[in-house]
C-alpha cells in the first residue's frame, strides 16, 4: 500500500506537533536508558570511564556481592509481605468508604490526607510514632499489655515497621478501588438479593470479578513500587540496623553516589528492569484466569 | 522628526555601550563556593570568610551557595560536575579526597602551588595534609579539624561513688565504671546506662586505635582491619552488647533524640566518647550539666590517642575559574580564614602556626581537645575510603548484634573492600 501525498502530509504535520515530547523523550528517557545499558558494562566513576568489563558487573553481582545478595532479599521481603497486605487494607478502606452514611465524604478526606504528605515528611513522623520508649505506637499497645519491640533500631523488626508504614499510604489506592466498586452495575447486586445472596457471596462473586481489571493495575503498581523501595529507608534507618533495610534502591544509589561505582549501579538497575519485567510477565500472564473485562464471555 | 528619533537612539545606544563597558573594567571574576554546610554557626563563619575575601582583593568576588550532601553524599557536586555546571570551590569531607580524585571529580592543585612556590606540608598539621594527598599529588586543602574525647557527668560519678576528677583511663577501668554507673529499672529495662561505646564518636576506628590496632598498610598497600588487635577491640564491645541485652540497649537508645532531648545532656547516659563540637551543644542545650572531658580510655600498654577528621576545600573537575578557586581555597584555608572559623566553630585549625591560639575558645574545655591533636590518628587516605567506613559500619552492627564474630565479620570487610582498592594500584 502506498501512502497518498495528502496521508504523508497528515502524518509530518502531526510529528511536528508532537515533536517536543517526541525530542524531549528521546533525549532524557531514550537516550539515559541505553547509557545506562552502555554503563553497566564498564567501570565508571560516573565521570570517567575506567574500563570496559563486559558483562564483569553482573557476574559479580551475582555471584560475589554478599550485599547485593541481602539488599535483594531484603527488597523480596518487602514486596512480599507489603503488595498483599497494601491490598487488603485499601480494600477494606474502600468497602468501608462505600458505606451509604451522610458524613461519608469527610472521612473519604481523611483516609486520603495521608497520602498528600511527602514521603520524607512522614518518614519522620513515623519515626516518632514508633520510638520504642516514647512512641505513641509502644504507648497503646502498653495500654493492651503488650510489650512493644524496639520497631526500628532491631534488625529482626525494621524490614517489617518499613512495611506497616507504607500502610499509611494505602488511601490512595483505596481511592481508585472506591471509584471501581462504584462501577459495579447495581442491577447485578438486586438480581443477586431476589436470589437471596449473601453479602459474602455477592462480594465474591460479583464485586470481586467486575472489579477485576483494577485490581490487576493496583498489583502491577505496587509490585513496582515495592521493588523501588527507598525513601523510607533512606531517611529512617540509613539501611540499618545490621543492614537490615538495606533495600536494593538504596544500595544502588550508595553504590552510584558514595562509592563511585556508577557502572556496577547501571548494571544493577537493568538487573532490576529485567526482574520487574518478568514479575509483571508472570503477573500479566496467570492474570487471564482472574481478570474478567466487561461484555467478555466466559 | 524622523532624524530626531534616530539621533536619539543612537545617543541611547552610545550610552548603554559606554555603561556596560565600564561595568566590565570593574567587574571581578566570579569564583563560585559551595557547601553543604547548612547549619549554624558554620554557614555564618563561612559567610564570613567568602566576605573577608572579597574585601581582601579586587580580582575575583566567591559567592556561596549551600547544596544537599553530607560527608559522604555528594551527588549534587558529582552531577554537576558530569554536566559541567559544578563550582570553583568545593568543601568536601577531607578523608575522601583520594576517593574524589580517583574519580576524577577534583582538580590536580599542585601546579598551583608550585607556581605560587609554596610548600603546604610546612604550614599543615601533617595528618591533614596527609589525608589531602593522593599518589604524591594534593587534591585539597585542609581546612578544620576535630578530635574525640570522653565525656562523663561529674553529677553521676559523684552518685555512684567515683572521683569526679578521674575519668577512666583505660578499658577495664571503664568497664568497672560503666557497671557502677549503671542502673537498672527492672530486667530489660535501664534507667542510665554507662556507656554505650558505639554511641556518638565511638567508631569502629575510635575502639580499634584504643586498643592499639591499624587499619592500614601503607608499604604493602593492605588493609588490616582483621589483625588480632581490631578483632580484640570488635569482641569487646560485643562482650558489652551480651552482658548489657543488646535488645535492651536498643530499646533505651531508640529513644535519644537531639538538642534538649540529647541523653548525655538528659543523664540517660553518663560518659560518652565524642567530639569537640559536642561542647557548643552542651552549652546551648545543657549549661548546667557538670561535666568533665577525659582521653579515651585504651587497652594497658597502648598510648593516648584519639581520632581527628574535619574538612578541606577542593577545586572540582571543570571548573570555570581554577586560578580563582584555589586562591579563594588558599585565603579559606590560611590564617584569616581558619581564625574565623575556629573562633566562630570552635572546630580546631589544622594550621601549625594556631595550635598555640588558646586564645580563641571561650571555653576551657577545647584545651583538652587541642592538647590531644599532636598524637591524632586519621584515617587512612584511601580512594575507597568511604566503601571502607560503611563496611566497617556493618561489620560492628553485626558483631554487636550476635550475627557474626569478630573476626568473621573484619575479615568479609577485607575481602569486599581490597579488590576494590586493588584496581587502583
Amino acid at each position: 500500500m502506498k501512502w497518498t501525498k495528502q496521508e504523508i502530509r497528515t502524518i509530518l504535520t502531526g510529528l511536528a506537533f508532537a515533536s517536543p515530547w517526541l525530542v524531549g523523550f528521546a533525549i532524557f528517557t531514550v537516550y539515559p536508558i541505553l547509557a545506562s545499558l552502555y554503563y553497566s558494562l564498564t567501570e565508571f566513576t560516573g565521570l570517567d570511564v575506567t574500563a570496559f568489563v563486559g558483562f564483569g558487573n553482573y557476574i559479580d553481582m551475582i555471584t560475589k556481592d554478599e550485599l547485593f545478595h541481602k539488599s535483594l532479599y531484603n527488597t523480596l521481603y518487602y514486596l512480599v509481605l507489603a503488595v498483599p497486605l497494601g491490598f487488603v487494607v485499601a480494600m477494606a478502606l474502600a468497602l468501608a468508604l462505600n458505606l451509604k452514611i451522610k458524613e461519608i465524604s469527610f472521612y473519604r478526606t481523611c483516609v486520603y490526607i495521608p497520602n498528600i504528605v511527602p514521603a520524607f515528611a512522614s518518614s519522620f513522623i513515623w519515626l516518632w510514632l514508633l520510638n520504642s520508649e516514647y512512641g505513641l505506637v509502644n504507648l497503646l499497645l502498653e495500654q493492651v499489655g503488650i510489650w512493644g519491640p524496639a520497631w526500628v533500631s532491631d534488625p529482626k523488626w525494621a524490614k517489617f515497621s518499613i512495611v506497616l508504614m507504607a500502610q499509611w499510604g494505602a488511601g490512595g489506592s483505596a481511592m481508585i478501588f472506591l471509584a471501581s466498586l462504584q462501577d459495579v452495575p447495581r442491577s447485578l447486586y438486586e438480581v443477586a438479593d431476589l436470589d437471596g445472596a449473601t453479602s459474602w457471596v455477592k462480594f465474591r462473586y460479583i464485586t470481586l470479578p467486575m472489579i477485576s481489571p483494577v485490581i490487576l493495575f493496583h498489583v502491577i503498581m505496587a509490585l513496582f513500587g515495592a521493588f523501588q523501595v527507598f525513601t523510607p529507608a533512606y531517611i529512617m534507618t540509613a539501611g540499618g540496623p545490621a543492614n537490615s533495610t538495606l533495600f536494593y534502591v538504596l544500595y544502588l544509589y550508595r553504590n552510584a553516589f558514595n562509592y563511585g561505582k556508577m557502572g556496577y549501579a547501571s548494571a544493577m538497575a537493568w538487573l532490576l528492569f529485567i526482574l520487574a519485567l518478568i514479575t509483571t510477565l508472570i503477573v500479566m500472564k496467570t492474570s487471564a484466569r482472574f481478570v474478567y473485562y466487561q461484555g467478555e464471555e466466559r | 522628526m524622523k532624524g530626531r528619533w534616530t539621533g536619539r537612539l543612537v545617543l541611547c545606544l552610545a550610552i548603554l555601550m559606554v555603561v556596560s563597558l565600564a561595568g566590565v573594567a570593574v567587574a571581578r571574576e566570579k569564583v563560585t563556593f559551595w557547601t553543604s554546610h547548612s547549619g549554624t554557626p558554620d554557614r555564618q563563619a563561612l559567610e564570613l570568610i567568602c566576605q573577608r575575601f572579597n574585601e581582601s582583593q579586587d580580582k575575583y568576588e566567591v559567592e556561596m551557595t549551600i547544596v544537599p550532601g553530607s560527608e559522604t553524599d555528594i551527588a549534587k557536586l558529582m552531577t554537576a560536575v558530569a554536566a559541567g555546571t559544578g563550582p570553583d570551590v568545593y568543601l568536601i569531607d577531607r578523608f575522601t579526597t583520594a576517593q574524589r580524585a580517583v574519580a576524577g571529580a577534583l582538580t590536580d592543585l599542585t601546579p598551583f602551588i608550585e607556581r605560587a612556590g609554596w610548600r603546604p606540608q610546612d604550614d599543615f598539621l601533617e595528618f591533614a595534609i596527609e589525608e589531602s594527598t593522593w599518589s604524591g599529588k594534593i587534591y585539597s586543602l585542609p581546612f578544620d579539624t576535630d578530635t574525640r574525647g570522653l565525656y562523663y557527668r561529674k553529677a553521676d560519678f559523684r552518685d555512684a561513688g567515683l572521683d569526679p576528677e578521674a575519668p577512666p583511663a583505660t578499658i577495664d577501668e571503664l568497664e568497672q565504671v560503666m557497671a557502677k554507673l549503671t542502673k537498672r529499672i527492672s530486667e530489660r529495662r535501664f534507667e542510665r546506662i554507662g556507656l554505650i561505646p558505639w554511641l556518638g564518636q565511638g567508631w569502629h576506628y575510635t575502639w580499634g586505635w584504643a586498643f592499639g590496632g591499624e587499619f592500614y598498610d601503607y608499604d604493602a598497600r593492605k588493609l588490616t582491619v582483621n589483625e588480632p588487635r581490631i578483632v580484640e577491640s570488635f569482641a569487646w564491645q560485643q562482650k558489652i552488647a551480651e552482658e548489657y541485652g543488646i535488645a535492651a540497649i536498643q530499646g533505651f537508645a531508640s529513644a535519644f533524640g537531639s538538642e534538649a532531648q540529647d541523653p548525655f545532656i538528659s543523664g540517660k547516659i553518663s560518659m560518652i566518647v565524642d567530639g569537640d563540637w559536642k561542647i557548643a551543644g552542651l552549652e546551648r542545650f545543657g549549661p548546667d550539666v557538670e561535666y568533665g572531658v577525659g582521653r579515651i580510655p585504651v587497652k594497658a600498654g597502648v598510648g593516648p590517642t584519639t581520632w581527628a577528621g574535619g574538612w578541606a576545600m577542593a577545586v572540582p573537575r571543570g571548573s570555570k575559574n581554577p586560578e580563582g578557586g584555589f586562591e579563594f581555597a588558599r585565603f579559606a584555608t590560611g590564617p584569616v580564614g581558619q581564625e574565623i572559623y575556629t573562633r566562630d566553630t570552635a572546630h580546631l585549625p589544622t594550621l601549625k602556626a594556631m595550635l598555640e591560639r588558646k586564645d580563641l575558645f571561650e571555653d576551657s574545655y577545647h584545651e583538652v581537645f587541642l592538647d590531644m591533636l599532636p598524637f591524632a590518628r586519621s584515617r587512612p587516605a584511601l580512594p575507597v575510603g568511604a566503601l571502607l567506613w560503611d563496611e566497617l559500619t556493618s561489620a560492628r552492627d553485626y558483631v554487636i548484634n550476635g550475627d557474626k564474630t569478630p573476626q568473621q565479620a573484619l575479615d568479609d570487610v577485607v575481602s569486599r573492600v581490597q579488590p576494590e582498592l586493588d584496581k587502583n594500584f
